[in-house]
């Protein structure tokens, strides 16, 4: 069953004294239950706003939400108690601690108390969480927003940027902390982010985003396999050989600094005979396999265009 | 413990309950906390003032100050300067009170003193909602509330329900400390008699007239600062609608008084409520002007300001259930 459906959804920021800005144009998306799924867009892509709009907090235009199966906003108060979320920076009482704050949303979706204690404990924040949140740094409130996140024990687990503010360290543990959150069955996680990496190492499916229209959605190895420009890379002893062997052959062939890309190889195999034909033997030949790098790229500049 | 275990407990275990939610966070509120401790310590220094400034005179100053009293309404009667008609109604004036030096603290304090408490908790009523509203929208903590219970008009109406219930309370306990300190005033600095019929009736009404001021300005400030989006400028709006828009009423459109905040406060608070002047007619019959007067009851005046507070709640929790929050 699918967590998130998001059909034809539209939305237009209309402001005084300022152009309306389109954030989201006829977008259609689904998340099935299950793993993690990364969302993935540039900057004003519309992302941020996809979640608000799931969550209640803007009104589209148009369209049709579903949050577990549920049609949204009419209907999130049903759903609420499943989805926690984490959108953009959160923002907390700054002059009331960490455990005060999470006692107030507790409070409201009668969460017990020991729960509390618990998701300080994931995120390394229970020493600290009797100081007050204004004492906090970005990556501290961070990590608070991800125990907001996760006070409910939810099964669809909503995270904008959860990365921002991070240091190095706590970007790592926060991966691990999302793939273990994608693993168990039971809970899944959509993941906005604008960092590749991110959604590359950590996410099951994908969607990307372009000028509030989704460019391309899947499994992560379908949408890179869909990519694939057949690409090799070679490392020979006398490469200025090889380089005349292989352009003679109608390859095209650039160099790479110490190794070779050949361009569209139907079938390395071939490549290999015609080198060995001409007594010139590979030291390496690697597929160059597209990364989620070049297929956003690739993608969100079509969609700019 | 690993996150898995954290998202496969039982986490909702108790009833939710949004209200105590609220209870908690205008509990934890230091500013809140400040006001309240700041207006309680304000009545506690107007009592040892009092007690320092009034005194039990004696029989014999009382005589002197009685005889200095008689004489001067002696001199005013017989002073050709004054007009013969009006020589009762100058001469009245001069009272032994006034040449007292020892005062004692008069019975009547008593239910000024609760006006006044009741006034300044409405005062600080308003801060109080005002804060309450803007601080929300300047810590952007609503989105983050809303993504745990989305229904914006019972979040609203919820907030205002804990603002006005907590200042009904923190009010009441005001009028009463007063009511201890100034009964204290009265056995210690003044006399119980005479005192007038139902004066205990007449005070407990004043000081609920009180109260309700205090709950419909705490209504009042939540939602214009939910409205504005801004504390600062909620509390600054409301200053230059008092200062400028009511007093520009006043000169320009007379009819209009009668509807004014502050003509319906007076009312709600004072006694026997307040005759309002909302324009004068010329009567051909005499030559002069007379003033058509409008009498504003208590009654009509907590309406008033009642369907005013009710009307400002509604707009804001309408505004608010539109707007997008980004």
């Amino acid at each position: 069953m699918p967590v998130i459906e998001v059909s034809g959804a539209r939305k237009t920021y209309r402001r005084r004294r300022r152009p309306p800005e389109r954030a989201l144009d006829g977008l259609d998306l689904v998340v099935d239950e299950g793993g993690v799924h990364g969302f993935l867009g540039p900057n004003g892509s519309g992302k941020t706003t996809t979640i608000r709009m799931l969550l209640g907090l803007v009104s589209g235009d148009a369209g049709e939400l579903r949050l577990l199966g549920r049609p949204v906003p009419d209907q999130l108060p049903a759903v609420v108690g499943d989805v926690g979320s984490l959108v953009e920076t959160p923002l907390f009482f700054p002059t009331f601690s960490g455990r005060r704050n999470l006692e107030l949303l507790a409070l409201t979706a009668g969460v017990a108390k020991p729960r509390i204690e618990e998701c300080l404990e994931t995120v390394g924040l229970r020493d600290r969480a009797d100081d007050a949140v204004k004492g906090y740094s970005l990556g501290m409130k961070q990590r608070l927003g991800i125990a907001a996140a996760l006070l409910k024990g939810p099964r669809l687990l909503i995270l904008d940027e959860p990365s921002n503010g991070l240091d190095p360290a706590g970007i790592v543990e926060m991966r691990e902390l999302v793939r273990r959150l994608g693993s168990d069955g039971r809970s899944t996680v959509f993941l906005s982010s604008h960092l590749l990496g991110e959604v590359q190492q950590v996410c099951d499916h994908v969607t990307i985003l372009a000028r509030g229209r989704c460019v391309t959605s899947g499994p992560v190895a379908e949408v890179l396999a869909g990519r694939d420009t057949g690409d090799v890379r070679l490392r020979l002893d006398d490469p200025a050989a090889g380089q005349a062997v292989l352009e003679a052959a109608g390859y095209t062939v650039t160099s790479l600094g110490d190794a070779w890309r050949v361009h569209a190889v139907p079938d390395p195999a071939a490549v290999t005979r015609l080198l060995a034909e001409h007594g010139l033997y590979l030291s390496e030949l690697s597929p160059i396999s597209a990364d989620l790098e070049s297929v956003f790229l690739e993608l969100t500049r079509d969609a700019s265009l | 413990m690993s996150a898995t275990e954290v998202m496969t407990g039982t986490a909702v275990t108790r009833r939710p309950s949004l209200l105590r939610a609220e209870v908690l966070r205008i509990r934890s509120r230091r500013l809140v906390r400040l006001l309240l401790a700041l207006g309680y310590a304000l009545i506690v220094v107007a009592f040892v003032i009092t007690l320092v400034n009034t005194g039990n005179p004696t029989a014999a100053e009382r005589s002197a100050a009685q005889t200095q009293a008689d004489q001067l309404v002696a001199q005013c009667r017989a002073d050709p300067n004054v007009p013969a008609d009006q020589k009762d109604q100058v001469c009245q004036g001069f009272t032994a009170e006034q040449f007292l030096h020892t005062r004692p603290f008069d019975l009547s304090g008593l239910p000024s003193g609760a006006l006044a408490v009741g006034a300044g908790f409405a005062a600080l009523a308003f801060i109080i909602g005002a804060s309450s509203g803007g601080a929300e929208w300047t810590a952007k903590t609503l989105p983050a509330l809303l993504t745990w219970e989305p229904r914006r008009v019972r979040v609203t109406l919820t907030k205002v329900a804990v603002l006005v219930a907590t200042v009904l309370l923190a009010t009441v306990l005001a009028e009463l400390l007063w009511t201890g300190l100034g009964s204290a005033l009265v056995s210690l600095r003044g006399s119980w008699s005479p005192r007038p019929d139902r004066f205990w009736g007449d005070l407990l009404d004043t000081q609920l007239r009180a109260v309700l001021l205090a709950g419909l300005a705490a209504a009042g400030g939540y939602a214009l600062a939910n409205l504005i989006r801004n504390t600062g400028a909620a509390l600054g709006l409301a200053f230059v609608y008092f200062a400028v828009v009511e007093n520009a009423v006043r000169v320009l459109w007379h009819w209009a008084q009668q509807w004014l905040v502050m003509e319906n406060v007076t009312a709600l608070v004072q006694r026997h409520g307040v005759d309002v002047v909302i324009s004068q007619q010329l009567d051909p019959a005499t030559g002069g002007y007379t003033s058509v007067v409008v009498h504003l009851t208590n009654l009509r005046a907590g309406l008033t300001l009642a369907v005013y507070t009710a009307v400002a709640v509604l707009v804001a929790a309408v505004v608010f259930r539109r707007r997008d929050l980004t």
